[in-house]
């Protein structure tokens, strides 16, 4: 009897646990501006009560995988790839990024390059509208990227330096007025933090980060913000009002699991429909999977090695050269990456056809003439057989693979090459800050747009790790940007990418790319819409 | 026993004061900064940084941040996350529920069926399943918790389709009422599950070893003597003797409650304290993980005093002073 109580009483207790974390589970970020309450629009087919998720698949939701909490519900305050995906449907940037990493049109429609390229004119698309009704127009565009240039807490903010003003001509015609040529800014504004924010909301004298407005979003996209639990879930009901109509799919739900491998598993499950970026170890189960479609996302961020010129050692063209031709592309893209990253021979990544150079790229892996190009700048063998040692190597977690075949090649060479592993908060502050390192890894977009390449490598740029200055690749850099012609722009970064096969700042090892898995009958995917719509615009998207 | 008490409670503030400052030391000590982590990786602007850094008063000297803070948190206020840009307290408190029901409920579990078991094996010292169960015990004891949680998802979720593998309610259907409750048990059996087999061998074996100690001492020789009955011996002498140690490793376990569920927290994609806490340290968020340090280091401290308290009024032998 006694035993009966006591396990009546622990039942009761466990209960009371459920139904106190029941009334402080469904927190928001603060009031919901959706209030859109879709209980009664119950997805499942089993209302049940403790069916499992799987049972609720249906053609009225679509749940993304994301990696962790959204810093904030702000996209142009900071970069955030956790919201990333869920900013692209709630709100327009003026340009904005397709699958494959193309500039196509957002809210602008169009823009008139002058040929100085100092003037920039948007036409905005008409209809587009806030959620609350208003129009997006052209002060909306102007006080967003005012207040950005103002403000460089904001992260698009340095970047506005190179504009000068930006002028109303009527509520669909904004003009950026430039102080600097420079044509990637187009492409740049299809990025982070450049989404445009509601000025009849924002502009009430509190800055962003203060403003609600920054955790309970006003957007203008296909999608509406709805609610955000800590730790579980964002998520979006559909916007009937949208301007190219209402999405198909009604709820949109951002599911954070931090774990890879419980990620999947929750796939497999049904609990998941999207996926991007699916471990290697999981790609050929679901290849040969029909429930799942597996789509090959290729980005122009190369796994790549660069070389401190201003340190000890590798400040030598010699042993940077020696290096280059111990790497095993191949070798390493099949063992490591399980053959889905590429080998990448070119400077700028090969992805980018129109303008990566594809005839004067990095060498072949040859040992012999690694030690020949040491014996020739006048080093000689120690009683070990090194040509070189003393070499270190720092690299983060998710590198060391990559970097120990590639130590063991060098090793054959004689070239003596000591892996520092870190954590990569460890390795930013130490790479990053402090520009400690001789040899370091590295990955990280080059895009959107072949500027990106003065950016990593150009004189005096902050992200040129490597510290290396060449005029004549400043200059061909500089009048890449200044030019509208295509043509002509890729041939002068052809240029400049010989100048980095040459001297050698870095090499790039493997091109990155991952796949994106996804629930087999969901069409009209964002990776379908190339040339059409956004990264990750899930508005077209529907169950088959 | 009133000066015991106020004793207690005085080294207790001390302690917290002095975890307080070691934790800020470390906190502080490792490389990287939370800056970093809210920039992202794509850019390295120095203007963007030096901004940042001043609005979040890290461009101060680390004295000052470390008085502003202690200030702060002497009137209760954890501060505002840098990376989220949230009250702590908020954060802390939106997911405290989730820790303590997956933490309490597991615990309570593993206790009562770790110690049953444990006295069961006792009395049977030597049976076959008496070897048995010590050794699952064993090997559940070795087994990495987050390695367990992952089998048992692919087992029960993936193969066998009885359990959701993750989170904490099904996001699709947003239930609401009992419907709702009942879900969240649903998502509660697995990780639950993990903790307990984890866990649970720590009890199993303390009350197998602790009451056949007992059972030895000369005392209970004497009481059967005597002719006093078995279950009489067993249930006035050698079980209140014997549950002190494991009651001592429930309150230590109570006072852990949050980093002993961390990485199950991770696994199973359960949103509480344990997965916010691992969160902060990848991203150095000083003020979540000093608000989350200073919850756990006065939680450990007020249990500490309560089951030292407990001991001198449960035990007579014990006097402290």
């Amino acid at each position: 009897m006694k035993a009966k109580r006591f396990i009546a009483m622990l039942l009761s207790l466990v209960m009371c646990f459920a139904l106190m974390a029941g009334c402080g589970g469904n927190n928001t970020s603060g009031n919901n501006t959706g209030g859109n309450n879709t209980s009664g629009n119950n997805t499942s087919g089993n209302n049940s009560g403790t069916s499992d998720d799987s049972s609720s698949t249906g053609p009225d939701s679509l749940v993304v995988r994301i990696n962790g909490d959204p810093k904030s519900f702000n996209p142009t305050l900071i970069s955030d790839d956790n919201l990333y995906k869920a900013a692209q449907n709630m709100y327009h940037r003026l340009t904005c990024l397709d699958a494959s990493k193309q500039v196509i049109p957002d809210a602008a429609e169009s823009w008139d390059v002058s040929d100085d390229a100092l003037t920039i004119t948007f036409h905005l698309k008409d209809g587009i509208k806030w959620w609350d009704g208003e129009a997006l127009d052209a002060e909306d565009v102007k006080y967003t990227f005012d207040y950005v240039k103002e403000h460089p807490e904001t992260y698009f903010s340095s970047s506005m330096d190179i504009v000068d003003s930006i002028e109303i001509v009527d509520p669909l015609t904004v003009v950026f007025h430039m102080n600097t040529a420079d044509v990637s800014f187009v492409a740049r504004l299809g990025w982070y933090g450049t989404f445009i924010l509601p000025e009849h909301v924002f502009n009430n004298g509190q800055s962003w980060a203060d403003n609600p407005a920054s955790t309970t979003p006003m957007g203008s996209g296909p999608y509406k913000f709805e609610s955000y639990t800590q730790g579980s879930n964002i998520t979006l009901v559909a916007n009937e009002d949208y301007v190219d109509g209402a999405p198909k799919i009604k709820k949109l739900i951002f599911s954070i699991i931090p774990d890879d491998a419980t990620a999947m598993q929750a796939l497999l499950n049904g609990e998941v429909d999207w996926i991007e970026t699916v471990p290697t170890a999981y790609v050929d189960q679901l290849l040969n999977d029909d429930n799942f479609r597996m789509v090959l996302d290729e980005y122009p961020s190369p796994y790549r090695i660069i070389f401190n010129v201003n340190a000890d050692i590798v400040s030598d063209p010699a042993v940077r050269q020696a290096i280059a031709l111990c790497i095993n592309r191949e070798e390493i893209s099949e063992k490591v990456y399980g053959g889905i990253m590429p080998p990448e021979y070119s400077a700028y990544p090969s992805v980018v056809s129109w303008c990566a150079n594809t005839t004067d790229t990095y060498p072949k892996q040859d040992i012999e003439a690694a030690k020949q190009v040491l014996e020739d700048a006048g080093y000689t063998q120690d009683e070990n057989g090194y040509y070189v040692t003393g070499i270190t190597w720092d690299v983060f977690e998710g590198m060391q693979d990559m970097a120990n075949l590639i130590i063991a090649s060098c090793k054959e060479a004689g070239i003596g090459i000591e892996m520092i592993l870190s954590e990569y908060n460890a390795w930013s502050d130490k790479v990053g800050q402090q520009r400690n390192f001789m040899m370091e890894s590295q990955g990280g977009f080059m895009g959107p747009d072949p500027a990106a390449l003065a950016t990593r490598f150009g004189s005096g740029s902050n992200s040129n790790y490597a510290g290396w200055s060449n005029e004549e690749f400043d200059r061909l850099c500089a009048e890449a940007a200044a030019t509208g012609d295509t043509e002509k722009r890729a041939e002068l970064y052809r240029e400049a990418q010989k100048l980095i096969v040459e001297e050698l700042p870095g090499i790039n090892v493997v091109g990155y790319a991952s796949y994106t898995v996804m629930t087999g009958n969901l069409k009209d995917m964002p990776c379908d819409g190339v040339g059409q719509w956004s990264w990750s615009d899930c508005s077209h998207a529907y169950y088959e | 026993m009133k000066r015991f008490i106020v004793r207690r409670i005085i080294s207790g503030i001390l302690t917290v004061l002095v975890v307080f400052t070691l934790n800020f030391a470390l906190v502080k000590s490792a490389p990287g900064d939370p800056i970093t982590s809210l920039m992202g990786k794509e850019t390295d602007d120095p203007v963007l940084r030096e901004a940042l850094m001043e609005k979040w008063g890290l461009d101060q000297p680390v004295p000052v941040q470390y008085f502003n803070y202690l200030k702060n948190a002497l009137t209760g206020d954890l501060g505002t996350s840098i990376i989220y840009n949230r009250p702590v307290n908020d954060m802390i408190g939106e997911r405290m529920m989730a820790t303590i029901l997956l933490g309490l409920t597991s615990l309570i579990i593993a206790f009562v069926l770790g110690t049953l078991l444990g006295i069961f094996c006792a009395r049977r010292d030597g049976s076959i399943l008496d070897n048995t169960l010590s050794t699952i015990s064993y090997a559940t004891d070795a087994m990495p918790s987050f390695w367990l949680g992952l089998m048992l998802i692919i087992l029960f979720a993936t193969k066998l389709d009885i359990f959701p593998s993750q989170g904490m309610y099904n996001v699709r259907a947003g239930y609401t009422g009992l419907q709702y409750v009942l879900d969240v048990l649903y998502h509660l059996a697995l990780p639950c599950i993990t903790l307990v087999l984890i866990t649970m061998s720590g009890y199993f074996r303390i009350t197998k070893s602790s009451i056949l100690q007992v059972t030895n001492e000369d005392f209970i020789t004497t009481m059967r003597a005597t002719g006093m009955s078995e279950r009489k011996i067993f249930n006035k002498y050698i079980f209140r003797n014997a549950i002190l140690p494991t009651v001592t490793m429930l309150g230590i376990s109570i006072a852990f409650l949050v980093t002993g569920v961390s990485l199950i927290e991770i696994v199973f994609s359960w949103p509480g304290i344990g997965s916010m806490t691992l969160t902060a340290i990848n991203q150095r968020d000083y003020p979540t993980l000093m608000g989350v340090y200073l919850v756990m280091n006065v939680s450990v401290v007020v249990v500490m005093i309560i089951t030292d308290v407990l001991y001198a009024i449960l035990d007579p032998r014990i006097r402290y002073d």
